[in-house]
């Protein structure tokens, strides 16, 4: 991130660099303009100077403009504002800056045309032929003059020449004339000019034509002015005499010099003129065209300046509303100004800080409703109530585990299906929602019954309660259901009855029995040998059936009282599989017709347990089912030990089986229940002891048919204090054991 | 006089802006090549040098080509500025040569169409020559004769050094808004090619 401020800043460097080494080269061009000498030193500068000043400048617009399209095709935010500003910026730019550039070409090439006329020209030339015309007529009469001196120095002698020729240069008015004879020999001078001035000997060129035979006459520019210079040869008297020369310099007057150089300056200047019009135009021209080129560059970049600058804060905005687009509410824009996009920027930052308050307190609330449901959860999950609410097309909105547990179906995994997909396995839970659809059915959402389910386990009361949870059309928008097995209350307030049946019956009954058998026997051995034969074998009989029946009444009443006894329990380690052997034993001594069976544990099998207690129920349980097998073909007993440690519970479960007729399905829902028997000689009261000694222990104890035929019951009991403690308060991962093993 | 024009001194041009000045030089001649690089527009004929009286001499034969714009450019009344370089620097067999002395002789040379002959001035001296043809004038200014260079005086008896000459021609008329075009249309400066040899002494 850090980088791409450092190109931007890198990029206007640059720029400022460029243009700066343009506006350099610009003040050095007219700075030395005026210096000829000083521009030829310095040119190469001023070119590099404005070559380097404009390859920063285009480079840095290259760059721009190829950020600007490169953003541009990834949709970069503020691209598009960015490049409608920039070419916005450069035709604002461009159009002015062109009619003007066309108007000022226009102009220049049109008004430097304008300073040249024919007629200025035209007069200059005549002003220049009648000057020369004027000249020439004047060298004419010097060359002329020229001619009579040489004339009258032909044929004398060199010596006499100095003397003679000074007398002639007055006469003539000639400056300086000027004999010389070959190679330029000075032969003799007469000169007005001072001592000090050496003679001007003829020039090659004037000896040149001399010797060409024609006269010599020319008007030479001086520092002073001008001088005409003529030279003729001085006529021989011979032809093979020496060729002497006779050189005359006469002075122009000064005020026609001056007016000759009048007209030479003001022709050479229009001359000039004319001649650099050209370049002067093209001179022009480039500084225009480099100036407006300067100025495109300026106005191009600072298009792309000005739109970055304007479409930054844009940018920023951006940026900052993905980021809180994305959840990032700490994100604070840099405010850039005090102008409009400031006050945006700043209402933006408001509303993020508004945004992220208003987060805080959802969250907030969303943590305190997190925390109520997982308040809730954790009261349902603690509760043995069954608490499950549907929806109004019956599907699972939540349950406990308890619900499951109670219904023997996992409820909790079942969330969001159809309450009836869930049952097609689960009878009870199909006799469950059937009792609850009825309700529903007829337009009952609140009500509350006490329903029996029945299953494999046995028969299940719940104690049901619904309510409706309101919907927004008025209709319910679901429902909730609350339950509770109260078979195991039931169970056990029959229990308390039965004992107080019991221990009324032991206490009523048994009381009068002593006496009524003490009394049959007495009046039969009183009254016995009295009677006659017929009457004393009435008598007999009559007694003897007394004293049976009391007999029986008592063996009953012992019954009743063995079943109301609560001693306590003598809990110690109890080897399992012995005692399940040591009984087992007992009753293959006592020849019973059934052949006994037993599968123990292998590695042993031991519990905490009162081992009267046990000893107690496996007698029961083996009587019972000795007791089932009278009659029977074959008949077998089979008992079995298991041990387990699921649910983190170590358990024992004792199974006895046989092959008799089983037990009708009326009869199963009540055969723990006391005088419930379907034989004969039984007194109803077995099963009922055995399932008030395993639930003494914390066990439970539960009957089926085999398949094969014939009772199972299965018992099973708590191996250790803890596992004993878990199943006596029913917790849920006894409930989950149970529902395993049922 | 000429002498007069002469600027000697034992330190010569600042060094650094020399080089920086050869360096710009280099790159705007690889930019430009047609910068003095015509073909051979002003040649060197004969160069030597030789001493006489404790004073070293130049005498030079230089051809002088003008090209058509110069040539227009005189016909047309401009000056043209001659410029004979005399560069005397000090042989070196690692590093440059340093710049020991120069010399500067300026001529102008232009029409005068009133008179219609062509005027030869020495700059530098303020002397002033008219011919009746260009030719005599080229000639003229192309004749070095005794050109005083430097005292023998100045001179170090240890070191060796190299004479340089080369000649300018250039249309100076060109200020103002003219100073521009110069950057762009070369002809109206003829640069002739150095020519070196050893001074010996």
């Amino acid at each position: 991130m850090a980088a791409r401020p450092l190109r931007r800043w890198g990029l206007a460097a640059l720029a400022v660099l460029g243009l700066s080494l343009l506006f350099a080269a610009l003040l050095f061009l007219a700075s030395t303009v005026d210096d000829v000498d000083r521009f030829g030193e310095t040119y190469n500068w001023i070119f590099l100077l404005n070559l380097a000043g404009a390859a920063i400048l285009l480079g840095v617009i290259i760059a721009n403009l190829l950020r600007l399209v490169r953003e541009y095709r990834k949709q970069a935010p503020g691209s598009r504002l960015a490049s409608r500003m920039v070419a916005i910026f450069v035709v604002l730019a461009v159009l002015p800056l062109g009619v003007v550039y066309y108007f000022s070409v226009q102009f220049i090439s049109r008004g430097i045309d304008t300073w040249f006329d024919v007629n200025v020209e035209a007069g200059l030339e005549d002003a220049l032929a009648l000057s020369r015309a004027t000249l020439e007529s004047r060298m004419r009469e010097h060359l002329d003059s020229t001619q009579q001196v040489a004339d009258t120095l032909s044929g004398r002698e060199d010596r006499d020449m100095a003397g003679r020729l000074e007398m002639m240069r007055r006469s003539s008015g000639a400056m300086e004339l000027t004999v010389v004879g070959k190679s330029s020999r000075i032969i003799a001078v007469s000169s007005e000019r001072s001592v000090t001035d050496l003679p001007e000997p003829p020039t090659e060129e004037v000896m040149l034509q001399i010797r060409q035979g024609r006269p010599f006459v020319s008007l030479d520019p001086v520092r002073e002015g001008y001088i005409v210079r003529t030279a003729v040869a001085i006529p021989g008297l011979h032809p093979l005499d020496e060729l002497r020369v006779l050189q005359g310099l006469f002075a122009v007057p000064e005020r026609v010099g001056l007016l000759a150089d009048s007209v030479q300056e003001a022709y050479a200047q229009y001359r000039e003129l004319a001649f650099l019009r050209q370049p002067f135009t093209r001179s022009l021209m480039l500084t225009l065209t480099l100036v407006l080129l300067l100025s495109l560059s300026m106005a191009i970049w600072g298009a792309f300046f000005f739109a970055r600058k304007l479409t930054a804060p844009i940018q920023t905005l951006v940026a900052g509303t993905r980021a809180v687009a994305k959840g990032d509410f700490d994100t604070r824009l840099p405010l850039p100004g005090r102008d409009e996009m400031g006050f945006l920027v700043h209402s933006f930052n408001d509303m993020i800080t508004r945004l992220a308050e208003a987060r805080e307190l959802a969250r907030q609330s969303e943590q305190a409703v997190e925390s109520q449901r997982a308040y809730l959860e954790v009261i349902l999950g603690r509760l043995s109530t069954g608490v499950v609410s549907l929806q109004r097309d019956w599907h699972i909105s939540t349950a406990n585990e308890a619900a499951g547990a109670i219904l023997g179906v996992d409820l909790e995994g079942a969330v969001g299906r159809p309450l009836a997909e869930v049952a097609e396995d689960n009878p009870l839970l199909q006799q469950f929602m059937a009792v609850g659809r009825s309700h529903v059915d007829e337009g009952d959402y609140e009500w509350r019954e006490q329903i029996v389910l029945r299953g494999v386990g046995g028969r299940r009361v719940l104690m049901c309660a619904c309510s409706a949870l309101p919907g927004e059309d008025g209709a319910p928008d679901g429902f909730v259901i609350v339950f509770d097995d109260i078979t195991a209350l039931l169970q056990a307030q029959r229990d308390a009855a039965w004992g107080e049946v019991a221990r009324r019956l032991a206490h009523e009954i048994k009381n009068p029995l002593t006496p009524i058998q003490l009394s049959a026997e007495r009046i039969r051995r009183r009254f016995l040998k009295q009677m006659e034969d017929e009457d004393a074998k009435v008598l007999e009989r009559a007694t003897r059936t007394i004293v049976q029946q009391v007999e029986s009444m008592k063996d009953m009443v012992n019954a009743f009282s063995d079943y109301a006894r609560a001693p306590d329990m003598d809990m110690t380690r109890v080897n399992i599989n012995r005692l399940v052997a040591e009984v087992a034993e007992l009753y293959r001594v006592r020849e019973i017709p059934a052949a006994i069976e037993l599968r123990l544990a292998p590695g042993g099998c031991a519990a905490e347990a009162d081992a009267g207690r046990l000893r107690q129920i496996l007698h029961n349980l083996i009587r019972n089912a000795v007791e089932a097998l009278e009659g029977q073909e074959q008949p077998r007993l089979r008992i079995s030990t298991r041990a387990t440690d699921e649910f983190e519970l170590r358990a024992v479960f004792i199974t006895v089986e046989d092959n008799g007729p089983g037990i009708s399905a009326e009869a199963m829902d009540r055969i723990f229940d006391p005088y419930v028997t379907s034989k004969p000689k039984g007194t109803g009261l077995g099963l009922a002891i055995v399932k008030k000694l395993v639930e003494e222990h914390g066990g439970w104890v539960e009957a089926g048919n085999r398949e094969e035929g014939g009772v199972r019951i299965t018992i099973a009991l708590p191996a250790d204090e803890e596992a004993r403690s878990a199943m006596l308060r029913r917790e849920i991962r006894s409930s989950e054991f149970r529902r395993a093993h049922a | 006089m000429l002498q007069a024009a002469q600027r000697i001194g034992k330190k010569g041009i600042g060094k650094k802006g020399w080089r920086f000045s050869a360096v710009a030089l280099l790159a705007l001649q690889m930019m430009l090549p047609a910068v003095a690089r015509a073909d051979a527009p002003i040649e060197i004929v004969d160069v030597s040098t030789h001493l006489e009286d404790g004073v070293w001499y130049l005498d030079a034969d230089i051809d002088y080509r003008l090209n058509e714009t110069a040539l227009e450019a005189l016909d047309n009344g401009l000056e043209l500025d001659i410029e004979l370089v005399i560069q005397l620097t000090e042989r070196r067999r690692l590093l440059w040569d340093p710049e020991f002395a120069e010399l500067l002789q300026r001529y102008g040379l232009r029409y005068h169409a009133l008179t219609e002959r062509y005027i030869l001035r020495n700059l530098n001296s303020g002397e002033q020559v008219s011919y009746g043809a260009l030719q005599p004038a080229l000639e003229a200014l192309g004749t070095v004769r005794r050109l005083p260079v430097i005292d023998d005086a100045l001179l170090s008896e240890e070191e060796r050094y190299d004479v340089g000459l080369r000649a300018i021609i250039d249309i100076k008329k060109l200020g103002g808004a003219l100073a521009l075009f110069r950057l762009f249309w070369n002809d109206w400066r003829i640069a002739g090619d150095w020519a070196r040899w050893p001074l010996d002494r």
